[in-house]
């Protein structure tokens, strides 16, 4: 029976050792690194057949679901990327009253998730991390009531989408055709706004009018 | 899965009974192990060799030539990619930097055969070992900070060669040993067709009782 723990003991401590000697792919990230850009578009359509556009002067903030309009120095910053990437690619910016063939929303996308973590594991082998003998009860042991933990999540996200405004009255909707996604650490900032822009344009070597 | 692992466990009970009879020949074995991936591990997954890797096995010598061991270890492996455009299904396309992870801890029986037998006083001794059993696997794969772990326990074996450098007094038959493994694990997924293998590996072996 002894000689079973002896075994179960080596077998937990050479997991410990193992998972101690491997690398955390996430930690190993600049906050540059941990983003990914994403974007996506309807195939069908020929994007220089467009001129002009027109982008809405304040970002979307959808929070869990409930949306508000809100434009700070961050959200300038993406708006005028999105600006100077368009003019760059050959379309014409102009006021929304001149009926613009493009219409571009950006949006703030917060989701909150929620989780449980268990205190049991921890608990368990407690005494083992912290002899009771230091605080002058050896022999005893702990008591802790915690089973667990909720804890929550919020991760933001950045969105751009393209409005297909020429033939919304022909198709009675407003077609999204192109949409750009950054999602990853340290987005909301303003100087790096105009690189992180940049990084779905230039995947979207499509999108042009020229 | 279930079955292999109830196999396992009836395998490593009767090596134990059988060790209980004859401490003597229990000999243990730790070690260090460079581990560098091969086909289409390498080529589909992750190029770069591991040097995150050991070893340990407990073993009954049968008789002076034959030993059967109870063989694991770990061998972690990881590669960042620089940041790179991905297509996805449709016309989704991502920009990421990707890191692949893979961690494989063999959980083998290894048979090994020492031609020159363990009385042998040559200061070289050649030995070649077989093993098989299962690979526990976990892939890991990170588009950016997003991703995560699969685990997986598929069939794997290994072909070994190597030398024993004794030292210490005979009796103990304490050895340096130093080899080379080819290991196979029978492996698919997304683009991986194979976990296939070579490892070096420095460790030393000694009698338990």
């Amino acid at each position: 029976m002894k000689s079973k723990n002896v075994l179960w003991l080596t077998i937990l401590a050479l997991g410990a050792m193992f998972s101690g000697c491997t690398k955390d792919p996430v930690a190993n990230l600049t906050a540059e690194e941990s983003r990914i850009y994403i974007t996506d578009h309807d195939s069908t359509v020929n994007f220089s057949t467009f001129k002009t556009f027109s982008i809405s002067d304040s970002v979307a903030v959808i929070n869990d679901g409930r949306a508000s309009k809100e434009i700070t120095a961050t959200d300038r910053a993406f708006i005028d990327a999105v600006k100077s990437e368009m003019q760059a690619k050959g379309f014409t910016l102009v006021n929304k009253s001149a009926n613009p063939d493009l219409g571009i929303n950006v949006s703030r996308i917060y989701n909150t998730s929620t989780g449980i973590v268990s205190y049991r594991n921890y608990y368990d082998m407690y005494g083992g991390y912290y002899d009771p003998y230091y605080w002058g009860y050896g022999g005893y042991g702990y008591y802790s009531p915690y089973s667990y933990a909720t804890y929550s999540i919020r991760e933001g996200a950045l969105s751009i989408d393209m409005l297909n405004l020429k033939n919304a009255a022909a198709s009675n909707r407003i077609n999204v055709i192109w949409t750009g996604l950054i999602r990853g650490s340290g987005i909301f900032n303003s100087s790096t706004a105009a690189d992180q822009v940049k990084m779905l344009f230039n995947q979207s070597a499509y999108l042009k009018n020229q | 899965m279930k079955k292999n692992i109830a196999v396992f466990m009836t395998l490593l009970v009767c090596m134990l009974t059988l060790s209980a009879s004859a401490q003597q020949k229990l000999k243990m074995e730790l070690g260090y192990n460079v581990g560098t991936p091969l086909g289409s591990f390498k080529n589909d997954f992750i190029s770069k060799t591991s040097y995150r890797g050991g070893y340990g096995e407990i073993s009954y010598a049968f008789n002076p030539k034959f030993s059967l061991g109870l063989h694991s270890g770990f061998q972690s492996y990881y590669q960042k990619y620089d940041r790179q455009v991905y297509k996805l299904q449709g016309n989704e396309t991502v920009s990421a930097v990707v890191s692949n992870t893979m961690e494989i801890v063999p959980v083998m029986l290894r048979g090994t055969f020492s031609p020159l037998g363990a009385s042998a006083t040559a200061k070289v001794q050649p030995y070649v070992s077989a093993a098989a059993g299962v690979s526990l696997i976990n892939y890991g794969q990170y588009l950016g900070e997003f991703g995560g772990t699969e685990a997986s326990g598929p069939f794997s074996a290994q072909a070994g060669a190597g030398i024993k450098i004794p030292f210490g007094n005979q009796y103990n038959q304490t050895a340096f040993k130093i080899g080379a493994t080819y290991n196979f694990t029978n492996y698919k997924r997304n683009d991986i067709s194979n976990l296939n293998t070579v490892g070096f590996n420095a460790g030393v072996v000694f009698a338990l009782k």
